[in-house]
């Protein structure tokens, strides 16, 4: 869709945005995002977002102990077996080993994705729709788009103002 | 890669023969390479060089000498017998003076790197001591003289032959005595040698001279047969031995031969039940106290009334008249019935040098009908033939100006002499003085000359240590650096061109050959000799000479006086090992301490004198000493070892304890050891003591398994109930128990025949490579040897029982530190044994927390090549005794006894080559190898039939703390004590 | 209509985001250090230096100058090691056991707890390395292919689980912690005036900009994290338990001992806390945030905890008898008790289970400066415990010939006092360069009514 820039409506409380986002979506005016300094769980579920960052990170669990216990069965019974202090090669203490390496791959790989997902690497230049929103501010962020006339922006503006917005801004691409 | 076709018949032959010279090319007991020349005859000294020409080139290289290099042959073509990395035995004779040992020398690439024993001897019968063992040191020890030495700086021995030639015919015009001072020589060739040279030179008067000499035995004997000799004691046949102050396992004497002795008649093995008794008096804790079944504490001056009372007590019971005796509480009831069952079947020695003491021991064995039986007269000990008078004569001689010159061979009375301060300002006058010794010790460096000697591994000689019996020298290496055998100087002074081997041959041939009819062929017979490295004539079989009864008396035991128990140690001796480091550093078996000497004191006088371990106390006002709490020392007695104090003995020997030869007893003339009383004061200073065994009882654990021989009788387990304990409760495990194909090494050491003479560690130290480490490190309890000899107490109470447990690896199967090593080093092998890689360790030292024998050593710093350590290790010269198949350890890896892998593999080649099985006791690892009880059993458990396996098959066998199931190898057997209960 | 109270406030001196944000950030913006920051870095690098001298002399000299024997093979390098890993557990435990159990009053302290984590678990590194004195080998750890057969590891030894376990920690608690500090980052990059802090912070951000999305996945990751680096907080000091109890050593072998060894983790890790922030909240004055209640809590916490000490000691030297083993009796009653580490063992005992028991006096938990004292009480008791392990253990073990004492030497306690200046010098950075509290999550429960929202949804 080509952009035609954004209504910016700036809040000052997590609470107040709730409202807010409420009634925009009440009027069903599509929200694009929502920039806060903290996490705000509620507002997620009003713009029923998922994620399967869990199920992933199962995987990788499963990965970690399958891949170790594969790598100790083949070095010490296979590959090179050796008789240490009277003991079968194939040792049930190898538990530990898998438990231990499938926290490790579990995690590693969960940051991984994260960052992937996310589209984060050190240096990225952030572009913030308002600075501030790292600070003390909620952003809500709305597409204008092409069928979106002045009439339905001042209406956005004027819901975001009633239900509480300290300010909204216009940018325009 | 073209084909090879063989064109003539001659190439094939050729070829064929190659490969056969091949498969001889294998290890064997012989001096092969010898033979040929040997048995063509004359020239075999020059090949015997040419045969060494590789090595030698080897060590001129490092040895700095000025040795021509030409005579740097390099290997063009292999000297018969001599395959590089094949190791060559040779039959030779350990005599240093004071012991004698028959000896293999095994060398590689030509340098002999270790001692072993010789079986085919009867007289020390493949055992060796640790002396013996560490004698091979000696011969890479940098403080040997690279060459004569004329007024202290380096010189030539031409001008050193002219000028001592000159200044003898001198003396001889104008007849000034020249004393020719050597220790004891048992020799005879030698002996032959030095009256021929004092015939040369009819000036020259031959004394010899022993630093603690015998020669109150001599004189008794004179006295009650007319014989002035040392008897040969049969141990073996005795059933009650008695001691006073004879340390007969330890020093005295023979210890190799008679421990052997004792040993026999103590085994235990193939259902054997009989054992010997021995009863010891004593006032030190000597060796043989500890292996004593019953021991008594008696003061010096108490030792004459004690054996006048034994001899009362006979007495009275065979209707002898009695001798009045003064009083003394020790009780010899028990120990006189014993003798009396025993009669003719007993011995009583006694090592004090007393003429009334072996006096008395002369009438109590003729009492008990010994003689002939377990002492034989006929049959004269050639050691210690030196006599106190001599030395006293010579030094008045000088002191007169009667004597002009001296001559000392393989002695160093400045040192070890009771006069030598005497002495030491009569040399001062001589014109002429020259000395043999091989290093610039005390002695030495009074003397204008020095002809360095050369070490006895360089030289040809022979030896009767006893009536009858013979045995060689012949030399392993070439001079290494640019000295002579005495014996050589000597021919060379009398003008005789002739070399002393050939002297030596001709000897034999004119003097000995006659008297045997075996041999037809000289050379056959000549190369026998060399080959079996001992040689026995028969006597023939005739009686005792009579017994004429000599004065029987006793001084009364001094009461009150602080008396000395001076005594020789195992390691150091009379001290002329001081420079030796493997002997500083091997721990004394009954005290465990290293590189000192100090007093030992019993727990009660301590108690009484306010003492502690370490505190310093002063003798006589001058002599300031450690003490050492030791129980079993009799109170209001101390102990002292000889043979420190060294000024002049090398960098690692020179300062290394106190010189108390000051303290010998010489109020009747003789040499006493015992009997000089003295004042000892407590100071505030302390001096630590290098101990490595810090905790001295069992703490009730099952470690030593003992019981005494009648409860043995009854039941074979006595004693042994932790073992049975075990296999009843203890013997399972979560995993199937490990099975092993083709071997199993086990090794098993019976505890009672071991009589803890230390041999062993020496053994091993110089077959692994074990690095000495220095007194400081033994402090901090880091010594390196791979057999530790632990010492136990029964309590620490006055005069306790003694153990001795020698412990190396047990190669348990179940291994702790195996499973512990994160990096894979330690694993086992498919025969038992426990391997370390030591290129593979990384030094975390788990597997030596987890080691419940702690038998694992860790090399705490860089033992080799680093100033810290300036022993053997630090030194290009004394790099060469290292053994070529054991690696030397770097730092920071952790290193145990590896049950001699290399040698294990050395008989598993041979076999494989010769397409045999491997035979039981084929192989021999270090420690068994020389063990004179042959307490140390090695082979394959697997085989039942194997010498370990019937060893291990009685109810004395353990292991040792079983209940962890670690199931070890290594086994114990139960030490039997032949006591009433 | 928002202003219902639910619970007491977390932070006092009602505060607005922005104060927030100004006051955790302040001293990263500001220019130049405190004095005090530049005086404890000042000591903290000698420390570190004098560290480095006893790091060379054991790497060139060699081992031989530490005060170990042939029977006493392991010591202060081992329980440095130990005691280390102890106080790195409190990092862990706070910020994920609390974020698990959305214990929220935790936000003030996990940060700098999880700081500490990151460089006790590298000061505790160290010694392994150290402990084996030619570090160089070190890689011979690692199961890499190579051309000895090829051997790999034993991988059944403790001491790999050990490295394994250890390394993980490392990476896990690394990771968990840099994630949390990403979106402060972003706020400073916002705030920075400065063209380089700019600069770092934004590479450090990664470029996050707190979307709804981004946050949705933030917390999830972070939960997951968490949740996953939870069970190392036990499976860590129980391998490290492992050591000791895998191996026969009289005093080690025993099954008590993981358990006993996260609970003494967990222990000192806490007390270790309660030293810092007693320090942090005096020198920024932050007493708003790290707020008395904390404290309090903490050291209620310790008092608890020390109880479980005290049983664990019990049951170890009630076991040693009931086993009538005469090897565990020598060592927990005479060797321990009443022998020659007797101080050693009642140090211990005194510091980790009496005077925790203070803490029942509310005037003693109100009072800062006993709370700071006891829990230095705490970390020295927590050092004496592992000594006793370790070398009370292995000084007398089974067979009494091979008895041997220990002695730490200069060289060994350089290399503590340097690993200590690490530490310190590493908390010193944190604190002057990194968002020591976490911005994000102070906000997020500044406003009580915040949370009312959350319960009602949690009750529908």
């Amino acid at each position: 869709m080509n952009n035609q820039g954004q209504i910016l409506g700036v809040f000052d409380d997590p609470d107040v945005i709730n409202t807010a986002v409420d009634e925009l979506l009440r009027n069903n005016i599509e929200i694009k995002d929502v920039f806060s300094p903290f996490p705000l769980e509620h507002v997620w579920e009003k713009l029923n977002l998922k994620t399967r960052i869990p199920y992933a990170t199962f995987l990788y669990g499963a990965f970690g102990t399958i891949g170790t216990f594969a790598f100790l069965y083949w070095t010490s019974v296979i590959n090179y077996p050796l008789i240490f202090g009277g003991k079968p090669t194939d040792s049930l203490s190898f538990v530990v080993l898998m438990f231990v390496l499938a926290i490790l791959s579990g995690v590693v790989f969960t940051f991984l994705t994260f960052i992937v997902r996310e589209k984060l690497w050190p240096g990225k230049n952030a572009k913030m729709p308002d600075p501030r929103s790292m600070d003390d501010k909620f952003v809500i962020v709305i597409e204008k788009d092409k069928e979106m006339d002045e009439a339905a922006v001042r209406k956005i503006d004027e819901l975001l103002r009633k239900n509480g917005a300290v300010e909204v801004n216009m940018s325009n691409a | 890669m073209e084909k090879k076709y063989w064109q003539s018949l001659e190439i094939y032959d050729e070829m064929k023969k190659n490969s056969v010279s091949d498969k001889e090319a294998m290890p064997e007991f012989s001096i092969d390479g010898l033979d040929e020349s040997e048995i063509k005859g004359k020239s075999s000294r020059r090949d015997f060089l040419k045969l060494m020409g590789f090595s030698v080139g080897a060590v001129v290289l490092v040895s700095s000498c000025q040795m021509p290099v030409r005579k740097a042959i390099p290997l063009l073509n292999r000297p018969k017998g001599l395959i590089p990395g094949v190791p060559n035995y040779y039959a030779s004779t350990f005599f240093d003076g004071e012991e004698y040992c028959s000896i293999l020398v095994k060398t590689r690439e030509s340098r002999p790197i270790k001692i072993e024993g010789n079986d085919l001897s009867h007289i020390s019968q493949r055992g060796t001591s640790a002396r013996v063992q560490a004698s091979v040191l000696n011969l890479y020890d940098d403080v040997r003289l690279k060459g004569p030495v004329k007024g202290g700086s380096q010189s030539d021995w031409k001008t050193i032959d002219k000028e001592i030639k000159g200044k003898l015919e001198i003396l001889k015009n104008d007849d000034k005595e020249v004393i020719l001072m050597t220790s004891t020589i048992i020799s005879p060739t030698t002996r032959k040698l030095i009256g021929e040279f004092v015939k040369a030179y009819p000036n020259v008067k031959w004394v010899q001279y022993d630093s603690l000499p015998m020669s109150a035995m001599r004189k008794a004997n004179e006295v009650n047969f007319g014989k002035a000799v040392i008897p040969y004691y049969h141990f073996e046949n005795a059933d009650v031995m008695v001691g006073f102050n004879a340390d007969f396992l330890g020093t005295w004497l023979m210890p190799v031969t008679f421990s052997r002795q004792f040993s026999k008649g103590r085994k235990l093995k193939d259902g054997q039940t009989k054992m010997s008794r021995l009863y010891q008096f004593e006032t030190n804790m000597s060796l043989t106290g500890s292996n004593a079944d019953y021991r008594y504490e008696i003061k010096p001056s108490e030792e004459a009334a004690v054996l006048l009372k034994l001899y009362n007590t006979l007495a009275k019971k065979t209707g002898n008249t009695v001798v009045a005796a003064p009083a003394v509480k020790t009780n010899v009831t028990m120990l006189a019935n014993d003798l009396l069952k025993a009669k003719g079947k007993s011995l009583v020695v006694s090592g004090t040098n007393d003429v009334k003491i072996q006096l008395l021991v002369n009438a109590i064995n003729n009492l008990l009908g010994n003689y002939g039986k377990t002492i034989d007269l006929n049959t004269a000990v050639n050691l210690k033939q030196g006599l106190e008078s001599d030395v006293m004569q010579t030094i008045n001689g000088i002191q007169s100006g009667k004597v002009g010159g001296i001559f000392f061979y393989n002695v160093n009375p400045v040192y070890d002499s009771v006069h030598k301060d005497k002495l030491t300002k009569a040399l001062k006058k001589l014109p002429l003085k020259v000395s043999f010794a091989t290093t610039m010790d005390e002695t030495a460096q009074l003397c204008d000359y020095v002809c360095p000697d050369n070490n006895y591994l360089e030289s040809w000689n022979d030896a009767e240590p006893i009536q009858g019996f013979y045995s060689f020298t012949q030399p392993t290496i070439r001079p290494i650096f640019d000295t002579r055998q005495f014996q050589e100087n000597l021919l060379t002074w009398m003008g005789v061109d002739q070399s002393f081997s050939d002297y030596l041959e001709k000897n034999w041939q004119t003097n000995f050959f006659p008297k045997q009819n075996t041999f037809t062929d000289f050379d056959k017979f000549w190369f026998k000799c060399k080959k079996d490295g001992v040689y026995y004539i028969a006597a023939k079989e005739q009686s005792q000479p009579a017994f004429k009864a000599g004065k029987l008396e006793a001084g009364k035991p001094k009461a009150g006086a602080l008396e000395v128990a001076l005594y020789e140690n195992i390691s150091m001796g009379s001290g002329r090992y001081a420079n030796n480091p493997w002997l500083q550093e091997l721990p004394d078996p009954i005290t465990t301490a290293t590189w000192d000497n100090y007093v030992t004191i019993s727990p009660a006088f301590a108690k009484a004198q306010g003492l502690k371990q370490e505190d310093v106390v002063k003798i006589n006002g001058k002599l300031e000493l450690p003490v050492l709490i030791q129980p079993g020392q009799t109170k209001s007695t101390i102990g002292i070892a000889l043979g420190y104090g060294r000024s002049h003995a090398g960098k690692v020997g020179d300062g290394v304890g106190k010189d108390v030869y000051g303290l010998i007893n010489n109020s009747d003339g003789l040499n006493n050891l015992l009997g000089s009383t003295v004042k000892l004061e407590k100071t505030s200073k302390t001096y630590s003591l290098a101990l490595t065994q810090m905790h001295q009882v069992m703490e009730g654990r099952p470690i030593v398994h003992e019981t005494v021989l009648r409860s043995f009788i009854k039941n074979p387990t006595s004693g042994n109930e932790a073992h049975v304990k075990f296999l009843k409760t203890e013997n399972f495990s979560l995993y199937p128990e490990p099975k092993f194909d083709a071997f199993q090494w086990g090794l098993s050491i019976d505890l009672n025949s071991c009589t803890g003479c230390s041999n062993c560690v020496i053994s091993c130290q110089a077959e692994n490579n074990v690095a000495v480490v220095g007194k400081d490190q033994v402090r901090r309890g880091r010594i390196m040897q791979w057999i530790r000899i632990d010492r136990y107490y029964s309590e620490m109470a006055d005069n306790p029982e003694v153990f001795h447990q020698p412990v190396m690896c047990l190669q348990c199967d179940n291994a702790p530190c195996e499973n512990v090593c994160p990096v894979a080093a330690l694993s086992h092998s498919d025969e038992g044994l426990s391997q370390v890689a030591y290129n593979r360790c990384i030094g975390t030292r788990y597997c030596i927390a987890n080691c419940p024998y702690k038998v694992r050593r860790f090399n705490w710093y860089e033992f080799v090549n680093n100033n810290m350590f300036d022993y053997n290790m630090n030194s290009d010269l004394g790099k060469l005794v290292l053994n070529p198949d054991v690696t030397v350890r770097q730092r920071g890896v952790v290193e145990k006894c590896t049950s001699c892998q290399q040698r294990i593999q050395e008989k598993k080649l041979l076999a494989k080559s010769e397409d045999r099985e491997l035979r039981d006791g084929e192989i021999l690892v270090a420690c068994q190898q020389s063990c004179p009880t042959d307490a140390i059993q090695f082979g394959n458990l697997l085989d039942k039939k194997s010498m370990v396996s019937r060893t291990n098959d009685t109810g004395r066998m353990y292991h040792l703390l079983e209940s962890l199931h670690t199931l070890p190898s290594l086994s114990y057997l139960t030490k039997v004590r032949n006591k009433k209960a | 209509m928002y202003n219902i109270k639910v619970r007491g406030v977390l932070i006092e001196g009602n505060k607005g985001y922005h104060d927030i944000t100004r006051d955790i950030t302040s001293p990263i913006l500001s220019k130049t250090a405190p004095t005090w920051w530049r005086i404890s870095a000042f000591i903290a690098s000698a420390m570190l230096i004098w560290g480095m001298w006893g790091f060379y002399n054991t790497i060139a000299v060699g081992l031989g100058t530490w005060g170990l024997n042939n029977s006493v093979s392991w010591g202060m390098a081992i329980i440095n090691f130990v005691w280390w890993i102890g106080i790195a557990h409190a990092g862990t435990a706070f910020s994920i056991f609390l974020l698990v159990l959305h214990q929220r009053w935790r936000t003030s302290i996990n940060r700098a707890a999880e700081a500490m984590t990151i460089f006790a678990v590298l000061a505790a590194g160290m010694f392994p390395m150290i402990h084996m004195g030619r570090i160089w080998n070190a890689f011979f750890v690692f199961p890499y292919p190579n051309t000895r057969g090829p051997i790999w590891d034993n991988f059944n030894s403790p001491l790999f689980w050990d490295v394994t376990a250890i390394g993980t920690y490392l990476t896990a608690s690394f990771l968990f912690w840099y994630v949390g500090m990403v979106p402060d980052f972003a706020s400073i990059r916002e705030r920075t005036v400065s063209k380089i802090k700019k600069k770092i912070y934004g590479i450090l951000s990664f470029g996050w900009l707190g979307s709804a999305r981004g946050w949705l996945r933030f917390e999830t990751a972070a939960l997951l994290m968490g949740g996953l680096t939870a069970p190392l907080v036990i499976s860590v000091h129980s391998i490290v338990a492992m050591d000791f109890a895998a191996g026969i050593v009289p005093g080690w072998h025993s099954t008590i001992f993981p358990p006993f060894f996260v609970v003494g983790a967990i222990f000192s890790g806490f007390a270790m806390v309660l030293t810092l922030m007693i320090i942090v909240r005096k020198v920024y004055k932050y007493e708003e945030y790290v707020t008395r209640r904390h404290l309090d809590a903490i050291a209620r916490v310790l008092t608890f905890i020390s109880l479980i000490m005290a049983v664990s000691y019990i049951s170890e030297i009630f076991v040693a008898w009931y086993s009538d083993s005469p090897y565990e009796l020598y060592v927990f009653f005479k060797n321990r008790a009443t022998g020659d580490y007797a101080f050693e063992f009642w140090a211990m005992i005194t510091c980790n289970t009496i005077i925790p028991q203070l803490f029942w006096f509310k005037k003693i938990r109100k009072n800062i400066a006993l709370v700071f004292i006891i829990s230095i009480f705490i970390n020295i008791g927590m050092w004496f415990e592992r000594y006793v392990i370790v070398v009370t253990s292995l000084s007398k073990t089974w067979l009494p010939s091979t008895w041997h004492s220990y002695t730490p030497t200069i060289t060994e306690i350089a290399i503590f006092v340097g690993t200590m200046g690490f530490f310190i010098m590493g908390i010193l950075l944190f604190l002057r360069y990194l968002p020591m509290m976490a911005m994000s999550e102070l906000k997020g429960v500044l406003k009580e009514t915040s949370i009312v929202k959350e319960n009602t949804e949690s009750h529908e």
